[in-house]
């Protein structure tokens, strides 16, 4: 019985950082990327929790779970242990996280936490969520800790990006990578966080997430799975009709909610079309002429993408894209 | 589990200590020790370079160069107290400050505060500013006057990635150094140091693969050798360093592009699911894509002695067959398209689509190699051989693969004889009908130069007997046609003509008629639709004899037949 347990999918990893551990050779910092909801998190605070573990008969790597630092832990009051991530309704993490405020500038802030002495254990460890938010400006704060950081120390980043992430930050770190979940292991996931109540809806769920438990989340609710239906079919035929598309697309979108929910919709909306024109072009692959109209129409998605960041209303947005999307599908058979 | 030692990491424990330790910066070390032994160390530096090359290492090294008390000929101790807490960042003279968290004028306000203190044990106070590119411009300029004329004895170093966010006026008040980048062999060097310490045995191959991956940096490689020997075996190959990766093996690389360069998609696909389950990750493998291609450069172009990015030298005979059949114009353009693709991966949420599209349009690419020998052929002169049928614009499909293959096994050896031939009669252009646009230009290019812009107003020429060439100007330049007309001047056109043709040629000078009306509409016209292919008609519904009797005599077909006295479109061909 081991507190690994709970996370499936990832065992290469694991292994990895046991034997890492076992050699004595865990570095100071670890740059965890993969794709958004395989466990990331999970296993960095799994990561925290063992290494904080009094109990040493454990074995490497592992917690007890009733000793007073994994009791801390569990209950989230671990003295030595920092999270940060990207603050409620902000674009990126600022550098105040880092390094203090103006007031408080060097006085507080995840690198003046790091050079404290532990209080509970005997390290300090720090995890930093969506690091690719980081600004430069954060970024560069950050460097100067990450290279040298007090003895015993351990800074995680966590990425989704990561080619995002700072040169000179990845230097710094060693590199994790997660892969996406295995299919049945997400389908057990699936089943246990009761997204789907039949083994053959978990099955089809798990399909179509790609690998990641937060697919499966959105998907579970219907509403991506009528989103698919609905451009599969429309697209998939000689002629697309964007008078009646737009506003079925529209309901869609204003169905999910106030304005950041719709945006965030928009951005599904465009990952459903141009994986549905990924595939549509694996079975098209011989006509040029098709080609290159593939490769406008992502360019059209592309700038789509663009135009969503830059907070372009959405119906204008939708209608442009749809039309744009519907020219150039004329006359094309696929 | 409580008792781990703690561990420091290989690029901490094997930071170079002294200036000879300082792999691949020889020069920058050399410098600087000159200046400690000839007494003439500036007050301020400015190092600069990619990450991990040894700016901070180096920086640290100075410091202690000009403060331990044991050093001999600009080489640190590196055993007492001074060299040590130096080492470690936080010696009470040497102060290392982090420019990126304390990057506010206040803070710098600090520094000017404290910088007329006397250092407290050794001989000089040195400032170390790391990351300094982050200060903002009231720091920057709040240090100007500081910086330009320090107390004696103080000493700055600034360390940055990136020296085009630092003002001028700091720049100028500096000495600056730049840190090139770490050749592989040196890191590949430095990495068997660095395993024998450890007590590993690395095969060569998987060496060579980390301090490739590095692309000049040495702490790159270092974080990478560390993981490597954390996570892999007790015997470590190249395999493992791709596991670890998530990098594609050369096998899988030259499969890939074998099918990319043999323009079969399918078998593209194919590869790239194979590859991507084997555990490749698709950013890593694009980059290898775009660095294969670039190595394909390398070689198409004969660079023998460069070295390969993307494999190993070994692959370079497979490199070079691929080269030779694509060519360099196909290689150049394949490498924006990729380039061009990873640019918007970088920024989409779904970088799948983009490369695959990206790798499926190399497939279709034309075969651009004969496309630019023929241009060549026309600069010079040459008509050119259009291949029946087959208009260069589009590229060829797969169908006709095979076709295209012959094609460009033939076509741009005739081409190339053709160019070589243009090129040694240049001088002699037969004037024929096909070619006296070409020719109308050589004379402008050949004729005197008083002549010469005159003339180069002409708008068309044309053969209106044996020996005899029309020149037509356009009304709007009537000017120039009266000009060339003038006797002298039509001599000396008629001569370059005669030399050119190596007969005597005649030249007229004509009104252009139709010019007028064409340049009046010609930016409002839209492109003139294609005109549709004429469907030949059944010759059997045909009763007229003479009709027949004409295309059997022409061996035409036929379209169309229309009794006499009204307008014809008839077209035979």
């Amino acid at each position: 019985m081991s507190h690994w347990d709970t996370l499936l999918g990832h065992d290469r990893v694991i292994d990895q950082m046991k034997r890492a551990c076992e050699r004595g050779r865990l570095s100071h910092a670890y740059l965890m990327s993969g794709p958004a909801g395989v466990g990331k998190k999970m296993f960095a605070r799994k990561l925290a929790q063992a290494l904080f573990c009094q109990t040493p008969e454990t074995g490497s790597l592992e917690a007890c779970g009733h000793c007073p630092n994994c009791k801390r832990f569990q209950a989230g009051s671990h003295p030595d242990y920092y999270e940060i991530g990207c603050p409620e309704g902000k674009k990126s993490i600022p550098i105040e996280l880092f390094v203090g405020s103006d007031d408080h500038r060097g006085r507080e802030g995840l690198c003046y936490e790091l050079s404290l002495k532990p209080m509970a254990s005997d390290r300090k460890i720090a995890v930093i969520d969506d690091a690719h938010l980081m600004q430069s400006e954060s970024a560069n704060s950050l460097l100067k800790t990450l290279e040298e950081p007090p003895p015993k120390s351990l800074i995680v980043l966590i990425t989704d990006r990561d080619e995002a992430i700072l040169p000179t930050i990845r230097s710094r770190c060693q590199f994790v990578r997660f892969q996406p979940l295995p299919h049945s292991e997400l389908v057990s996931l699936i089943l246990s966080l009761g997204y789907a109540v039949h083994e053959s809806q978990a099955e089809a769920l798990a399909r179509l997430s790609e690998g990641s438990l937060e697919n499966a989340r959105e998907l579970s609710q219907g509403r991506l799975r009528e989103l698919t239906e609905l451009v599969a079919s429309s697209f998939g035929q000689d002629r697309v009709n964007p008078l009646k598309l737009v506003p079925e697309i529209l309901g869609w979108i204003e169905s999910a909610g106030e304005s950041t929910a719709q945006r965030q919709a928009a951005v599904w909306l465009l990952k459903v079309i141009s994986e549905d024109l990924r595939l549509r072009l694996r079975r098209n692959v011989t006509e040029t002429v098709l080609v290159d109209n593939y490769h406008q129409r992502l360019n059209r998605l592309r700038d789509a993408e663009q135009q969503i960041q830059e907070m372009m209303p959405i119906p204008l947005w939708l209608e442009g894209l749809i039309h744009d999307l519907a020219r150039l599908s004329r006359g094309v058979h696929a | 589990m409580t008792e781990t030692s703690h561990y420091t990491v290989l690029a901490r424990r094997f930071r170079p200590q002294s200036f000879g330790d300082v792999v691949g910066q020889q020069h920058i070390a050399q410098a600087l020790k000159n200046a400690i032994l000839g007494s003439r160390v500036a007050h301020a530096y400015l190092f600069t370079g990619a990450r991990g090359v040894g700016k901070t290492s180096t920086a640290r090294i100075l410091a202690k160069a000009l403060n331990c008390p044991h050093a001999v000929d600009a080489v640190p101790c590196n055993e007492c107290e001074i060299c040590t807490s130096i080492s470690s960042g936080n010696d009470v003279d040497v102060l290392e400050i982090d420019g990126a968290s304390n990057r506010r004028i206040d803070d710098i306000r600090d520094i000017r505060a404290n910088v007329s203190v006397k250092s407290m044990r050794s001989k000089y106070k040195v400032y170390i500013i790391d990351e300094v590119h982050m200060l903002t411009t009231e720091a920057f300029n709040a240090l100007l006057k500081t910086l330009e004329e320090p107390p004696p004895n103080v000493k700055f170093v600034f360390c940055t990635t990136e020296p085009q966010k630092v003002p001028d006026t700091i720049l100028s008040r500096c000495q600056r150094f730049d840190f090139s980048s770490i050749e592989t062999s040196s890191i590949t060097e430095r990495l068997r140091q660095i395993a024998e310490a450890e007590g590993y045995t690395v095969e060569d191959e998987a060496l060579d693969l980390v301090a490739r991956r590095a692309a000049g940096s040495m702490r790159d490689s270092q974080s990478l050798f560390d993981q490597l020997l954390a996570f892999g075996d007790s015997n470590l190959t190249a395999d493992d360093v791709h596991r670890l990766l998530g990098t594609a093996g050369d096998e899988q690389l030259t499969t890939a592009y074998d099918a990319i360069v043999f323009r079969d998609p399918a078998k593209l696909l194919e590869c790239l699911d194979d590859t991507l389950n084997s555990g490749v990750q698709l950013s890593e493998f694009f980059n290898q894509i775009l660095g294969y291609t670039r190595d394909l450069m390398v070689v198409a172009a004969g660079a023998g002695k460069v070295s390969l990015q993307s494999v190993f030298n070994s692959q370079r005979p497979v490199l070079q067959e691929q080269a030779e059949r694509w060519g360099m114009e196909t290689i150049v353009t394949a490498m924006q398209i990729l380039a061009e693709a990873k640019t918007q991966m970088g920024r989409s949420i779904n970088a799948r689509p983009i490369a695959e599209l990206a790798l499926i349009r190399l497939c279709h690419l034309g075969d651009l190699k004969t496309l630019a020998v023929a241009m060549k052929a026309l600069e010079q002169g040459q008509p050119l051989m259009v291949r029946g049928g087959q208009t260069g614009a589009t590229p060829p499909s797969p169908e006709r693969t095979n076709d295209t293959q012959k094609k460009s096994e033939n076509q741009p050896q005739n081409a190339v004889k053709a160019g070589q031939t243009g090129r040694q009669e240049s001088t002699v252009i037969d004037l024929n009908d096909r070619n006296r646009r070409e020719f109308l230009s050589q004379v402008i290019a050949k004729v005197e130069d008083k002549v010469k812009l005159h003339l180069s107003s002409s708008s068309e020429s044309a053969i209106s007997g044996p020996n005899q060439l029309e020149i037509l100007f356009p009304v709007k330049y009537d000017l120039s046609r009266r000009y060339c007309e003038k006797p002298e001047n039509l001599r000396l056109i008629e001569n370059t003509a005669s030399d050119l043709a190596g007969r005597p040629i005649q030249i007229r000078i004509k009104v252009d008629q139709q010019a007028v009306s064409e340049e009046s509409y010609e930016p409002n016209e839209p492109p003139p639709a294609e005109r549709p292919r004429p469907v030949p008609a059944d010759l059997d519904s045909v009763s007229d004899s003479l009709v027949h009797q004409a295309v059997d005599l022409f061996k035409a077909n036929l379209v169309k037949v229309q009794p006499l006295g009204k307008p014809s479109t008839n077209q035979e061909g």
